[in-house]
């Protein structure tokens, strides 16, 4: 008997390692792909798998977090205003899910998969947006900021605006991530640079920042209420973060952009499956 | 123009300070973390035993928290670690992970603090009391039946 858990162990180690290159690679954290891989792959139930990623999310954003404070280019002061509606959010999402029927969640996480895939496939973002005023809010809390971009070669100086809608945003991205147990960094990416128009750079790497606080705000409910079972959490954790590293270092030695297409493809067909098992048919 | 750059300098030293605490708090966080999943996975693996009551596979993979699969209360889980039990260790890395964020807040804080950016000291403070809440959350999702 202890062979078949084993095994079943080592498995679940070799998908999230997986999930963690594929995530990597395709600009998404490893978690979008694990709660698919669990729950249609593996036969865990949709909670506990949510609270496996959810872990395993904060991993690899801690991990990576490390690296991007250094850069100077992420803007905490941004990043610290905005985690104030995504941790709200959060809590909302979790508090959701612990009253969803699975099959609806099945059906969310599909739609939300196959949203993601969008900033995969078209280029978002301006290098360097021009706004011309900064957002009274944005003035008043010194939100704009400056960062040297190595590849422009020159100090950036950017304004921001929108900072309202922007936060709406967060709100919603919060609450994704904690009623899925997913980073939903594409989300807050998008929030910054539709909204407050932030050059793509200062988005991302402030996006970073932020997912590691926003999923803890729903990790914590999901621990305290018994969904992170330690049989699956652990390889999942373990996995994820070998594959994140994984996935960067193969990144940074390939061209990217029509990689990230094949696994756009294979986000895409997860998303379906999820929807198909959602609506009952698989 | 030479006063303005050891200006410069001075803050640009500072900040290297702030940033080198939170990298070090951030790796070794992780680490820490999960090198007690690892050895709790170990210890699992070559002992064959979790600690708690198992089952097989299905009930294993499907087990929500309790005192027969596994512990989820902080006491429960340092009883569980005292007697060495393997999926009691993991929880107490998942915890130790699981809060890296709470205690990042609460560094960026004092960093704020450091800074006299009061504004910025009381919006982390505030991120770290939502934080907080978010664990009262569960004891409201108990009181309602619904954890």
């Amino acid at each position: 008997m202890i062979y078949l858990i084993v095994e079943y162990l080592i498995e679940i180690l070799i998908a999230s390692i997986l999930a963690g290159i594929i995530g990597a690679l395709g600009g998404l954290g490893g978690g979008v792909l694990i709660v698919p891989f669990l729950t249609l792959y593996f036969h865990v139930p949709i909670s506990l798998a949510i609270g496996a990623s959810i872990v395993s999310v904060i991993a690899t954003s801690s991990g990576s977090a490390a690296a991007y404070v250094r850069d100077k280019i992420s803007n905490i002061r941004i990043g610290t205003f905005l985690v104030l509606f995504t941790t709200t959010g959060a809590i909302l999402g979790a508090f959701i899910e612990h009253v969803t029927p699975v099959k609806v969640l099945f059906f969310i996480f599909g739609v939300v998969l196959i949203i993601s895939v969008i900033p995969m496939l078209k280029k978002i973002g301006e290098e360097v947006p021009n706004v011309e005023k900064n957002d009274p809010l944005a003035e008043k809390l010194g939100l704009y900021g400056e960062y040297y971009d190595s590849v422009l070669k020159r100090e950036v100086k950017y304004k921001v605006t929108g900072v309202k809608p922007g936060a709406a945003m967060m709100f919603m991205a919060g609450t994704i991530s904690g009623l899925l147990g997913i980073g939903s960094g594409a989300f807050k990416v998008l929030a910054m640079d539709f909204a407050m128009r932030l050059p793509i750079k200062v988005s991302t790497t402030t996006s970073n920042f932020m997912i590691g606080v926003t999923a803890a705000a729903s990790a914590g409910i999901y621990f305290f209420t018994g969904d992170v079972n330690p049989f699956i959490a652990a390889p999942v954790a373990m996995g994820v973060l070998i594959g994140a590293i994984i996935g960067t270092k193969i990144l940074v030695r390939i061209r990217s952009s029509s990689v990230r297409k094949i696994f756009a493809v294979i986000i895409l067909i997860v998303g379906l499956e999820m929807i198909l098992r959602g609506a009952g048919v698989i | 123009m030479i006063d303005n750059n050891s200006k410069d300098q001075k803050l640009l030293t500072e900040e290297g300070i702030s940033s080198k605490i939170l990298t070090i708090y951030l790796i070794w966080s992780v680490i820490i973390s999960l090198g007690i999943i690892t050895f709790g996975t170990i210890l699992f693996i070559i002992t064959g035993k979790s600690g708690y009551n198992m089952g097989n596979l299905n009930s294993l993979i499907t087990a929500k928290g309790s005192l027969s699969t596994y512990p989820f209360y902080i006491q429960s889980i340092w009883n569980g670690v005292l007697t060495l039990k393997p999926f009691a260790i993991i929880q107490l890395g998942v915890l130790i992970l699981l809060l890296t964020p709470f205690g990042r807040m609460l560094l960026q804080f004092f960093i704020f603090i450091y800074e006299k950016d009061t504004i910025f000291a009381i919006i982390a403070l505030v991120v770290f009391v939502i934080l907080m809440f978010s664990l009262y959350m569960v004891n409201v999702l108990e009181m309602l039946h619904i954890a």
